[in-house]
């Protein structure tokens, strides 16, 4: 320092990246807490974004988890009223529909050597089956006013497959009720009738085989029945192991999928099922009620329910005991505390979404606020960031004095308003994932645990986290830029 | 120009800013404002300069001219032999990084640093190694009698140490000259006195070449030359040694 250096200025090596970013950190460290606004901000849209995320999130496990529990307790029951009872129409569509929309090998499998129809034949019917499904649905969801308007017009969802031969005066029908703008499914309804003529007589053909052999199942069970005067379940669940065996041997040699595991499922299920209608019926009947009162000091009788409740406790079971056994009761306890939960949780779930789609994501409502959300966060990020930018116009200027040049300027504020974007949303995904959390154990309890996903949560965070910093970059585009372009000379302001 | 023969002056000195017939206007709305009209001047390498003139003078126009903050409407400036009005953005800031120290007023100290990480701050810019410039940042702490406060924030330093700073700042990357505003506008008078000695000193004794707006006559005496300028012009360019006939006839009492 001596003495006098000549600098050549082009020969000089400039900041790099590293040296830029430290830099900025260096600056945003002590100045982060100072801009706790903005940091607000980006932690409430953040937080609000996780919630939603990782609610949807839980919803979709805990959903699809407890409608595979459910469908898994009525397997043996839809199993039974498949082989023995005919179907109408309509519960033929449903199924077909169904097997349609999960791609279901083995049912399309079924249907195939049950009635004798080929398998793609099959598989088409559904998609027609499917379609229709559809428009009876929609048909089902609309208000009573305009679904009375279809009817008269004659396109209610009865008329579809009598349409199929006539599909131009169908469309000629259907046409008014576009105009006014009743929405629908039109237009795949339309392209269904083109793509498939023979739908009414293949579906009429498909039911006919299909009833002909629940018909020669009924004749089985009647015959192997023999004199026995119960329910079927109740047939079932007293056979032996052999007579089991050729139960499932002759209903399956008439194209049934019914297997050795399905059986022994239905056994078990049908006397899990049994013995807690049985314990129901002891419970509700009028020689147990006297006992019940004294035993438990009760001055009203109470519901069935609640003596449910009670059935593990000591002075109910020695009320029982002469009637069950213990294993039985614990059966039948096990059973209605089971089916209670999931009969709630389902009622819970179907108030946010339906169990069976698969893809159930945020609703209109939800993205709606989201997007709000997100617009008065970018106001008010940008808001925050050309306040602290009037405020900082003398150390900008200073720094463009001591030889910043505009890009270092706005790469710095842009990393800042990133970092702060970062930290806002570590806080916001914390903050958004325990209250997510909170709700969903007041509402799903030990659920939550049993179809938890660490995966899910992890990719919500994450998600939410990058939204965080890409708002707060995005917000602070047009203040660092005005940043950047500020004029060196104001640092010689004096006020 | 009547005491200072500006050919007996210029012997055995090298011009290191060459100002030449420079024009500023400004547009206030509709009107004209001519800021600067005309001035000439050279500024000689190791001098030390007191410009002078009332506010609204043209005095801060002229200094962003010569500390390329600004451009001028017309004529040229010369840094070193480089026209600056040529340069762009880039270059500009390159040149205001190790051509031109700045020592401001309101100090503008980085309020969050450290006073040596304000030092190096310049030397970042240039891209020093860090290790180099922290060297370098306490050698020049230390020059201005700070070495001990290295790791003090602006808010625990008095006034006089902030502009300490802010000259060791200035100095970071031997810029080829120190353009002061007004360095002890907002300083006590003692303090004010010890900053004007660092600057000479620094001129004297390290060949730094300063130019200096101010009011304060203790300012006056220990420069080389003064120039006043008034309504955007060179009123007057005088050696200090002939200006102090000058004050004592003027009777301000100035006892350095």
């Amino acid at each position: 320092m001596s003495k006098y250096r000549e600098i050549d200025v082009k020969k000089q090596r400039s900041m790099t990246f590293c040296e830029t970013f430290g830099l900025c950190i260096k600056g945003v460290k002590h100045r982060m807490f100072r801009s706790l606004l903005t940091l607000a901000v980006v932690v409430l849209a953040v937080a609000f974004f996780m919630f939603l995320l990782s609610e949807s999130v839980f919803v979709k496990n805990i959903g699809s988890g407890v409608s595979k529990e459910i469908k898994h307790d009525r397997r043996s029951q839809h199993t039974l009223t498949r082989i023995s009872s005919p179907a109408s129409e309509m519960v033929t569509i449903r199924r077909l529909s169904a097997a349609y929309v999960t791609n279901d090998e083995r049912a399309f499998g079924e249907f195939s050597s049950v009635t004798g129809i080929a398998k793609d034949e099959v598989v088409k019917l559904a998609s027609g089956a499917n379609q229709e499904r559809i428009y009876a649905d929609w048909f089902d969801s609309i208000p009573s006013g305009r679904r009375l308007i279809l009817v008269h017009n004659n396109t209610g969802r009865g008329a579809i497959r009598y349409a199929l031969s006539d599909r131009d005066s169908f469309a000629e029908r259907l046409a008014p009720m576009i105009d006014l703008r009743i929405p629908g499914k039109q237009v795949g309804l339309m392209s269904f009738f083109d793509a498939y003529s023979g739908y009414a007589e293949q579906l009429t053909r498909f039911n006919t085989l299909w009833n002909r052999k629940v018909s020669a199942a009924c004749k089985v069970i009647e015959e192997m029945k023999g004199g026995f005067e119960k329910s079927d379940a109740e047939w079932i669940v007293t056979r032996s192991e052999e007579e089991l065996e050729l139960f499932r041997s002759r209903i399956s040699e008439l194209g049934f999928a019914f297997g050795t595991e399905d059986v022994k499922l239905m056994q078990g299920q049908f006397r899990e099922a049994l013995v807690y209608s049985r314990v129901y019926a002891f419970l509700g009947s009028s020689s147990l009620r006297e006992e019940w009162t004294r035993v438990f000091r009760e001055t009203t009788v109470s519901p069935i329910d609640e003596k449910f409740e009670k059935l593990n406790d000591g002075r109910a079971r020695s009320l029982l005991r002469g009637n069950f056994t213990d294993e039985e009761l614990d059966l039948a306890y096990e059973h209605y505390i089971r089916e209670r939960r999931l009969m709630s949780l389902e009622r819970k779930l179907s108030a946010v979404m339906t169990l069976d789609d698969a893809s159930a994501g945020l609703n209109g409502r939800q993205v709606f606020l989201l997007v709000i959300s997100f617009v008065v966060c970018m106001v008010g990020i940008t808001n925050a960031m050309l306040m602290s930018i009037t405020e900082r116009f003398r150390e900008i200027a200073t720094m463009k004095c001591l030889g910043a040049t505009d890009g270092y300027i706005l790469l710095q504020f842009m990393m800042e308003a990133a970092l702060q974007g970062f930290c806002g949303g570590i806080v916001g995904v914390v903050l958004g994932f325990l209250i997510a959390f909170l709700r969903g154990l007041m509402s799903y309890g030990g659920y939550l645990f049993k179809y938890w996903s660490t995966s899910g949560v992890l990719a919500c965070s994450l998600f939410s986290l990058i939204v965080g910093i890409v708002l707060a970059v995005l917000a602070s585009v047009q203040p660092s830029w005005s940043a950047s372009r500020m004029a060196p000379m104001e640092a010689m302001r004096v006020e | 120009m009547v005491n200072f023969d500006e050919k007996k002056y210029a012997e055995n000195r090298e011009v290191l800013v060459a100002v030449h017939d420079v024009h500023r206007v400004f547009m206030r709305g509709e009107e004209e404002v001519h800021a600067l009209n005309g001035i000439t001047l050279n500024i000689y390498r190791g001098e030390y300069i007191c410009v002078m003139g009332p506010s609204g003078s043209g005095k801060s126009t002229f200094f962003n001219m010569v500390g390329g903050l600004d451009s001028p409407t017309s004529g040229r400036v010369f840094m070193d032999g480089v026209d600056m009005a040529q340069l762009n953005a880039e270059e500009l800031a390159f040149l205001r990084c190790r051509k031109i120290g700045y020592v401001f007023q309101t100090f503008n100290l980085n309020t969050v640093m450290t006073a040596l990480e304000n030092v190096t701050l310049p030397m970042v810019f240039a891209g020093v190694p860090s290790d180099e410039a922290r060297s370098r940042g306490m050698e020049l702490l230390d020059r201005v009698g700070l070495g001990q406060r290295w790791n003090h924030r602006p808010k625990e330093m008095s006034g006089g140490q902030m502009q300490r700073v802010a000259i060791a700042r200035a100095l970071a990357n031997n810029p080829s000259i120190l353009l002061c505003d007004e360095p002890t506008g907002n300083l006590d008078l003692k303090t004010g006195k010890e900053i004007h000695w660092l600057l000479h000193d620094l001129n004297k004794k390290d060949g730094v070449t300063v130019i200096c707006a101010t009011h304060d006559h203790n300012m006056l005496s220990v420069s080389d030359r003064m120039v006043w300028i008034s309504d955007g012009q060179i009123e007057r360019i005088a050696a200090t040694e002939n200006v102090r006939i000058e004050k004592a006839s003027l009777g301000t009492e100035d006892d350095e």
